[in-house]
């Protein structure tokens, strides 16, 4: 998960310091990747596992909270979330452990990643495992393209699968009547008045707008799945920067002066600024119209062709401490329980990643009962388009800032 | 004499204690800025910095925005002494700067932005009866890319600290008499300001306004919030720069940069200084009386009335913000009130609230113990009374010294300490705190000292339950300032506080469009609050002190 | 009783210029020495000195004693002179009661209370011990301020011209009443107003001294 707050934070050294006083404590039995179940829950009792995931926003942290007390409970296991604000910093730190042979003990026992960060750290050796597929609940993970795919990047079971992601349009249907239902059509819209405008890349929503852009109006969709090639990337994105030439001008500010985040265009299309808002979680508008931050007249729809999406994970780097208990983290955030509550709007609202056909009767109507308003993007909703290999959002950001940013 | 030679040690290690951060300061930006520093940055930056596509774009926009702002801060000053003082608003004015003095600028500039947005709040009070919107206009946006919403905060801001400085000098002045004498030759008010009193009170306020001209230029907190994306100011490019490893260099030799672009302005000033006292000069003895135009009055204290009254509503933004559940354009008051965000998210409002308390009271109980122990020692004439020193840090860009002392502070592993965070803020604190005591120790009587020292009080004595009480005045003030400066401090506790520590400037920087803006609001409110309150107590607190009270075991 | 002895005195303003040479003189218990001379002659330099309050640019030599004791190298607050100045300094975020408590020394809370009520009483100011100074007459400010120094057991009584910004009526009482109650000490009188001097007193004049 890409997330463009500017500043990370580091680490507590009091975390540091009692991971090293644990490793003088406890024994080298250290669990494999394919352990059995048993070993890896016996092991993982009493041990503290640190999370390192976004802390941006409250309503995660407190579901985070929430499993912390669970695996508590459960397992004996200690969750502690790190709060970080950009995970790329995280890997940067890994990858500078690795440099100096740190090669165990490390700080980080869990993160949250997908996208560049994880093909960033699949391509540096920095993640264990293949851990995902032993997993107890690993059995009831859908079997799509998006999840054995991190965009367009392998998993082979280096990370496992924690919440789906698409991106979606919300708009007030007391202002907007028919929704622009395609790149094209978002030209028609504003052309005639329309108001609308996106984060800047290289923030995440930004640079995922900029993708489906690219996606629909690109002559050479192969491409994407692969690795930017400089040669043709030029010919490839030619159509995008026409586009964006035309429609900056008509955009909220001229093109010139942009919101920084998702967030800032849900604010404004709630002030009227802006008829249309994007946002990464299908069920985001439900929870803000509950939340008294968006007018019950709001929708959520996608376009006619579908949107970009994509799931994120967890992954455990290589030289983590407590393995087992983020073993037992990472199986506790698959299960039906947590799935159920993170799909709830009221608490988190992000898709599942499992089968629903491959639950029991009881937990699938822990899914079903969840009321996501008429607000939330209807369910079986237009397809989810892939994301384009995970090398194109450097690529795509460094050039839109070359083109628009300043 | 009780104290000897042990006291200079103490004075020397108060001067230390201040003068080490800077050279620190200096040392990891220059060192890093030209490849020096092994494990920070091993090649030189200013190539880097140069060839960034955002470097010539971020200048530009920085001295647009800076240099306007001072220019308007300073206009609105003199305008206000010409067209303010002595009329029945004065006292208004007087009243208001203070408290307007204290409101941290980031509060203020989410403040501002909730009033000034075309969703914002003057829009609503004038649509739709007068301007026939139901919907905001698009003809503006906040932030904009020019910048003007950068120099609105800036203005609002800084023109009450420069009126207070201005204020402050004007009974050394004599203003009335130079009016009076004025005008019975037959000057309107205004050629007497500008003949006779300006010319003297310019040379006093010069300090401040340098002061204002080198946070204009360098701010980041403010700029942040108001300031343009695409591209940003100079000193939020560098932010950007420095929280990449990679561009450490750059960053340092952008912090240089910045800093002799400071200087290079200031120098550009005392020729424009030049220039326009040799033009005044030349215009004062013409004889020309001016045409005391009540018109122009009238227009003055308009203009002054509006800009104070924008600070006093961008308050009101928040308290109304942090109450509101549903409030959409156009509506003037919220649809739906609640204290949901005041009740629920208590932990996300009070635990910055809790740690912005804690350092800031850290903060101001240490420059005052430092600047008692420096005042004492001038006193005693242990140490010599060094003025210009202590401005260093309110002269030097923010951003240079921070990204030096954030370099030493990763080099000895310091960084991340609250000690750390506690010490840069006190670096930031003691400036004002030891003016504001100065002016009372140096005026202070000694005599009084005489007196209760041939009573047979001992120093410790004397100073406790005589000097300190009689001063609790200024003391209290000063602590306020303290609290108020560390209240506000957004860079320093960011760069040496490793993100760790979540105080309400950081997380109200940081949050601020990520977040509900009814919780950001609450932060700004409260933000604004405690350096209010710590105001309030400085007006409580002397007049605690000084009513002498009998003890209850003498009644 | 002790005597206050000052032995060969010599200031020098920082440039130079003589406030006084080897000057000496006595005064005995008892005894009232008033120093006169115009303003500017040294006259309170003099007392800042004897008190231990003299700005260091001062160059002095000389010594002081009271009796057999050398007082020059003690800090002011061990040196047991009562010092009056022009204004009463009475600490204004202190009680009349707080304010001679200040000057008593150290004792037992009750005890040292009743002392202070008792000098009121023998002052004529009985009842006063729980006001604010600021509420008090000028005379009875200045009895109190003298009351203050009485009750810190000074050796001997510098007065820097006490008297003098009182109006005249009160200006009698209190030269009474100040002579009355420090009969028993050496008292260093500086004043310029002759009328102030009580009769009997001996004079030393400083512009004749230094010519």
């Amino acid at each position: 998960m890409r997330i463009q707050n500017l500043f990370t934070l580091a680490k507590p050294a009091l975390s540091a310091a009692f991971t090293l006083a644990l490793a003088a404590a406890t024994s080298a039995q250290a669990v494999e990747p394919d352990s059995e179940w048993n070993a890896v829950l016996e092991e993982a009792r009493g041990q503290t596992v640190y999370f390192n995931a976004w802390g941006g926003s409250d309503r995660i942290n407190d579901y985070l909270q929430w499993a912390a007390e669970r695996v508590e409970a459960d397992y004996g296991v200690t969750l502690e979330h790190v709060k970080v604000g950009d995970i790329a910093e995280v890997v940067g730190q890994l990858e500078a452990a690795k440099s100096v042979g740190r090669n165990e003990n490390g700080n980080v026992d869990l993160m949250w990643v997908n996208g560049e960060n994880f093909a960033s750290m699949k391509r540096k050796a920095l993640t264990w495992g293949p851990f995902a597929d032993h997993l107890e609940h690993s059995d009831k993970v859908q079997d799509s393209p998006s999840i054995k795919n991190d965009f367009s990047v392998p998993v082979e079971g280096l990370e496992s699968p924690w919440g789906g992601a698409q991106l979606v349009f919300i708009y007030d249907t007391e202002v907007t009547q028919t929704p622009p239902q395609s790149a094209a059509e978002l030209m028609d819209y504003v052309k005639s008045g329309g108001r609308f405008t996106y984060p800047a890349p290289p923030a995440f929503h930004g640079t995922t707008l900029v993708k489906q852009f690219l996606h629909e109006l690109t002559d050479n969709q192969a491409a994407l799945a692969q690795p930017v090639d400089q040669a043709t990337f030029g010919d490839v994105t030619k159509p995008l920067w026409a586009y964006l030439d035309a429609l900056h001008p008509m955009l909220r500010g001229d093109g010139k002066s942009w919101p920084t985040n998702a967030e800032s265009t849900r604010q404004m299309l709630d002030d009227g600024e802006v008829d249309i808002a994007l946002s990464f979680n299908p069920n985001e508008a439900t929870a803000a119209v509950r939340g008294g931050q968006l007018p019950d007249s709001v929708r959520t729809y996608v376009f006619e062709n579908g949107t970009i999406g994509n799931t994120h994970f967890v992954t455990i780097p290589w030289n983590a401490k407590a393995k087992a208990g983020a073993m037992i983290v990472a199986n506790f955030l698959l299960s039906p329980d947590a799935q159920a509550r993170k799909a709830n709007p009221e608490f988190w609202g992000d898709p599942t990643v499992l089968n629903l056909d491959s639950v029991n009767d009881e937990q699938r109507k822990a899914f079903n009962d969840i009321d996501l308003g008429v607000w939330a993007l209807p369910i079986g909703s237009r397809a989810v388009l892939p994301e384009p290999h995970a090398s194109w959002a450097e690529a795509l950001e460094t050039e839109w800032i070359e083109r628009y940013g300043n | 004499m009780l104290l000897r030679e042990p006291t200079r040690l103490l004075g020397g290690a108060v001067l230390l204690l201040f003068v080490t951060p800077l050279l620190a300061g200096l040392f990891g930006t220059v060192l890093p800025a030209f490849g020096l520093l092994p494990g920070l940055a091993e090649t030189e930056g200013f190539t880097q910095l140069f060839n960034d596509s955002r470097f010539w774009p971020s200048v530009k926009l920085t001295l647009q925005t800076g240099l306007i702002a001072t220019a308007l801060v300073f206009l609105l000053t003199t305008l206000c002494l010409v067209c303010v003082q002595r009329t029945r608003i004065w006292r208004w004015v007087l009243a208001s700067l203070p408290p307007l003095l204290a409101v941290p600028h980031a509060a203020l500039a989410v403040g501002l932005l909730f009033l000034i947005a075309p969703s914002g709040w003057i829009a609503r009070l004038f649509s739709p009866w007068l301007t026939d919107w139901d919907r905001p206009p698009t003809a503006w946006v906040v932030p904009d890319a020019e910048g003007v919403s950068l120099i609105i905060g800036l203005v609002v801001k800084e023109f009450p600290f420069l009126l207070l400085a201005a204020i402050a000098q004007l009974p050394s002045l004599h203003v009335d008499a130079s009016l009076a004498i004025g005008r019975t030759l037959g000057y309107s008010p205004a050629r007497c300001w500008s003949r006779l009193i300006l010319p003297q009170l310019y040379s006093r306020i010069r300090f401040t306004l340098l002061i204002i001209l080198a946070f204009n230029l360098s701010v980041v907190d403010m700029a942040l919030l108001l300031g343009p994306g695409n591209p940003p100011t100079f000193a939020v490019f560098l932010m950007t720069l420095v929280s990449d490893p990679d561009s450490r260099a750059a960053a340092s030799a952008g912090a240089l940069t910045l800093a002799l672009g400071v200087f290079i302005v200031f120098a550009g000033l005392f020729l424009i200084e030049r220039l326009m006292s040799f033009w005044s000069q030349q215009r004062r003895a013409n004889g020309h009386r001016g045409a005391g135009l009540k018109l122009f009055r009238a227009f003055g204290q308009w203009v002054i009335s509006s800009v104070l009254l924008f600070s006093v509503f961008a308050l009101i933004m928040l308290i109304l913000w942090s109450v509101a559940w549903r409030w959409r354009f156009p509506s003037a008051l919220p649809q739906q009130w609640s204290t949901a965000q005041w009740l629920t998210k208590s932990n996300t409002l009070f635990d910055p609230l809790l740690l912005t308390l804690c350092i800031a009271s850290a903060t101001a109980l240490l420059a005052m113990i430092a600047a008692v122990i420096w005042l004492e020692l001038e006193r005693l004439q242990r140490v010599p009374k060094l003025n210009s020193v202590w401005f260093v840090p309110l002269l030097v860009p923010q951003v240079t010294l921070l990204f030096g002392w954030q370099a030493i502070a990763l080099l000895l592993g310091i960084d991340g300490h609250w000690l750390t965070v506690v010490y840069s803020h006190w670096v930031y604190a003691l400036p004002y705190v030891i003016l504001i005591l100065a002016i009372a120790w140096r005026e202070h009587d000694p005599n009084w000292h005489h007196a209760a020292n041939t009573l047979g009080g001992g120093y410790f004595r004397v100073l406790s339950k005589v000097h300190m009480p009689m001063l609790v005045k200024p003391l209290s003030q000063a602590a306020a300032v303290a609290v108020a400066v560390s209240v506000a401090q957004y860079l320093p506790t960011l760069l040496l506080g490793a993100g760790r520590y979540q105080t309400l400037a950081i997380e109200l920087v940081t949050s601020f469009g990520g977040v509900d803006r009814r919780v950001i609001a609450a932060l700004a409110l409260l933000q604004s609050l405690v350096p209010l309150l710590a105001f309030l107590a400085a007006l409580i607190v002397p007049w605690l002190v000084l009513k002498p009270r009998a003890a209850l075991w003498q009644r | 009783m002790a005597t206050l002895r000052i032995s060969a005195l010599t200031m020098k303003l920082p440039n130079g210029q003589p406030l006084c040479s080897d000057l000496s003189f006595e005064v005995s218990a008892g005894e009232v020495l008033a120093l006169t001379g115009p303003s500017g002659s040294g006259k309170s330099t003099i007392l800042a000195w004897l008190t231990g309050t003299l700005h260091p640019a001062i160059r002095t030599t000389g010594k002081a004693y009271l009796d057999d004791q050398e007082l020059t190298h003690l800090p002011t607050e061990r040196r047991r002179l009562g010092l009056m100045l022009q204004q009463d300094y009475l600490f204004p975020h202190m009680t009349v009661g707080q304010n001679l408590l200040f000057g008593l020394p150290a004792g037992s809370k009750s005890e040292r209370w009743k002392q202070v009520c008792k000098s009121l009483e023998a002052a004529g100011l009985n009842g006063l011990e729980n006001r604010d100074p600021i509420t008090l007459s000028g005379g009875q400010r200045a009895r109190v301020s003298l009351l203050r120094t009485l009750l810190s057991n000074p050796e001997a009584l510098l007065l820097d011209e006490p008297f003098s910004r009182l109006d005249s009526d009160r200006r009698s009482k209190i030269r009474e009443f100040t002579w009355c109650s420090a009969a028993t000490l050496p008292i260093l009188l500086v004043t310029h107003d002759s009328s102030d001097i009580p009769s009997g007193a001996r004079t030393v004049s400083l512009l004749e001294q230094i010519a």
